[in-house]
């Protein structure tokens, strides 16, 4: 009765603020944004506005006159630009509530990076706060995208996660509701456009802009041998003639560029493996470990893990949302309980 | 990354449980189940456990679900199919796996909290209700020291001699009011001229003392600093000559003398003196600045504001008046010619209230 009450008037946010994407989740809603963090700055004299932000802005990107700039205000999981990303959140907050009647001021939760700085988590504790959020909790997002994978970390057994986002890539083994071992690596779904734009550019000698790197990697990109050949027709401009130029990249290809970053990924699991309790890396070894993330939508890198390790490794249902669905679910035990699962700070 | 491959239609018949999907393309791809085990990297009875549909190997349903999807992309099978299959039959209850803390660390309740504000709300207002409670008693104090007072100052005003010389109070006092009153009435009729004879009478008084009081005098210590006693025997002694001197000059002088026909030089003697006999006039010297308010026996206020140091006041009205002298240290009060002490009437902050001419 209490409980419904409270939820009648509540408009609680818990926002995945991510590299690439960021996502709302609205308690008893669900998600009910999910745009890519890009926003769009119109300069016009010494007065700098909001062109656009999200989907319209990343429309944008690499495609802006002189005096419109698109601008990812995230890099690595962390604030680059305060204020842009303060705008950013302004405006996505005031879009979940267009749609709803919800109060101007909510509570937020915000995921951030388990091994961001205690500056970076004010940072971004403070830009909630200037969007508008009446009170903002931190989450570190392994813990939230264990949760929104349903992960029963209340257990004292080990669960493992692993959840690569666009800027970095966390990996936690998780028990008791606490980080027994957390990872950060800031490599993610935008190194991989990286490797592949230097791949191209390399072995193509052509340039290719950031959404093109992005389309090849959501469409022929493979983490393991084996698989079907798949091609796509992409075009870029030829840095020899300095004219566009069409090619047909391969999947191979693509495994082949993203070789090493994936290395970097498989290591830095690897190591968690090794610095986890014994007891909790028996739990990993027998249930093994999920993938989170919009890294995990790359095709067998599961595979890849699990031929790596030697350990079962799943991909998350909807790994895209989890961490705004976890962190979604916590908010709604903050309520109830003295929650241990969020940041400290 | 939708890789839909709907092998068999007739695979995807609803009352096919999730197991035995896997298991007929298993065994269609002519895979053996150790072979799936180590691809999946899971032990054989998992595997076992999840072609049969019997999932006591894997009691969270997040991993039951991901080793039904990873196991359906081996085999190269929608895995959405699968999963439905699996949702069809168990539901998608336990995919709602509610996470509760472990550490039941008591956290404080709604309840508890609310406990907690209204424990403070009514601490404060408890305290709130102390301070109210002793800054009243403390001005009650105030008020039962004033109302105290009060009768100190009608015994102090009529009988300072009364209480500082008991013995000739007794006989003294009854007679005082009467006298005063009939002085009063006098004074009424004729305002200009009685100063003259108090002044003859305070010239009196002052010789009285000396002559008349020589046994007080010697008998109780108290009096021999004290002046009071002396124009209360004066006024004692004066009353008759009062009357008998009062009746006459009345008679004849507010008649005839009355604008003025006196020596001009008399007058501020006169003013001062009758200032200083008459009952009806309170003389300030405000030797510090003060704050005083005077009311008459009329309740009309007939004096009040801040007076500064080295100024001079007189208040008239109808006798008795409630005074309330601020910084009463500073202050000398002079009534029918007395100098009232009132430093032994201030409390503690240095405040007279008292009560004169009673």
């Amino acid at each position: 009765m209490f409980k419904r009450l409270r939820g009648l008037f509540s408009s609680d946010l818990s926002i995945d603020l991510g590299t690439a994407n960021t996502l709302i989740y609205v308690r008893g809603r669900g998600i009910v944004l999910d745009e890519p963090s890009v926003v769009a700055i119109r300069q016009s004299g010494n007065m700098r506005s909001v062109a656009a932000v999200g989907v319209d802005a990343k429309r944008m990107l690499g495609r802006t006159p002189g005096n419109i700039t698109a601008i990812r205000p995230m890099k690595d999981g962390v604030i680059a630009d305060f204020t842009v990303t303060e705008q950013m959140l302004q405006h996505f907050i005031r879009k979940v509530h267009q749609s709803t009647f919800l109060t101007p001021s909510p509570r937020v939760l915000v995921c951030v990076p388990c091994m961001s700085t205690q500056v970076e988590r004010r940072a971004i504790k403070e830009s909630a706060e200037g969007a508008g959020a009446r009170e903002v909790f931190l989450i570190e997002e392994p813990m939230a995208a264990a949760i929104g994978a349903g992960l029963p970390v209340e257990e004292a057994q080990g669960s493992m996660v692993v959840d690569i986002g666009g800027g970095t890539s966390e990996i936690a083994i998780i028990s008791l509701n606490g980080v027994v071992y957390s990872e950060s690596i800031r490599v993610g779904g935008d190194r991989f456009d990286e490797a592949i734009t230097a791949y191209v550019r390399r072995h193509y000698g052509s340039l290719i802009g950031e959404a093109t790197a992005e389309r090849i990697k959501e469409e022929i990109g493979c983490a393991y041998p084996g698989g079907e050949l798949r091609e796509i027709d992409v075009r870029g401009r030829n840095l020899a003639e300095g004219i566009p130029r069409s090619f047909t990249l391969n999947s191979h290809e693509i495994l082949d560029a993203l070789q090493e970053t994936l290395a970097s990924i498989v290591a830095a699991v690897k190591s968690a493996l090794e610095q986890s309790p014994p007891e909790l890396a028996s739990d990993i070894a027998e249930r093994g470990l999920v993938l989170t993330g919009g890294g995990a939508l790359l095709r067998d890198l599961d595979k890849l893990i699990a031929e790596e390790t030697g350990l079962p490794v799943i991909v998350a249902e909807d790994p895209l949302t989890c961490v705004a669905r976890g962190g979604g679910k916590a908010l709604e035990m903050i309520d109830q309980h003295t929650f241990e699962l969020l940041s400290s700070d | 990354m939708s890789e839909t491959h709907y092998n068999d239609p007739a695979e995807l018949a609803p009352q096919s449980s999730p197991g035995e999907l896997l298991k007929r393309e298993r065994e269609k791809q002519g895979l053996s189940r150790e072979e799936v085990a180590s691809a999946l990297n899971l032990r054989p009875a998992v595997v076992d456990g999840l072609e049969s549909d019997s999932y006591d190997e894997v009691p969270v349903a997040t991993y039951r679900r991901g080793y039904l999807r990873a196991y359906s992309r081996l085999l190269g099978i929608d895995d959405r199919s699968v999963i439905e299959a699996y949702n069809a039959r168990f539901g998608n209850i336990e995919g709602e796996h509610r996470v509760t803390p472990v550490h039941v660390t008591k956290p404080p309740s709604r309840l508890g909290a609310w406990l907690f504000k209204l424990a403070t709300l009514i601490v404060i207002a408890g305290l709130v209700g102390l301070t109210l409670l002793w800054w009243q008693s403390r001005g009650g104090n105030d008020l039962l020291g004033i109302g105290g007072n009060e009768p100190v100052a009608v015994d102090t005003l009529d009988g300072t001699p009364v209480t500082e010389e008991p013995e000739p109070a007794g006989e003294m006092l009854p007679p005082l009011p009467d006298d005063s009153n009939e002085l009063g009435l006098v004074d009424d009729e004729a305002q200009i001229e009685p100063g003259s004879d108090v002044a003859v009478d305070s010239e009196r008084a002052d010789v009285a003392p000396s002559s008349i009081n020589d046994e007080e005098e010697t008998s109780t210590a108290a009096i021999t600093g004290d002046r009071s006693p002396s124009p209360s025997d004066a006024v004692a002694t004066l009353v008759p000559d009062a009357e008998v001197d009062m009746a006459p000059e009345t008679e004849s002088e507010a008649s005839v003398a009355e604008p003025s026909a006196e020596p001009a030089e008399e007058a501020p003697a006169e003013a001062v003196e009758e200032a200083a006999a008459d009952p009806r006039t309170l003389e300030l010297t405000f030797n510090e600045q003060s704050w005083t308010e005077i009311f008459d026996a009329n309740d009309n206020r007939i004096f009040v504001g801040l007076q500064e140091s080295g100024t001079q006041a007189t208040a008239e009205g109808q006798p008795p008046f409630r005074l309330t002298i601020g910084n009463a240290t500073g202050v000398e009060l002079r009534y029918r010619g007395e100098i009232i002490d009132l430093g032994s009437r201030a409390g503690s902050n240095n405040v007279a209230r008292f009560t004169l001419g009673e």
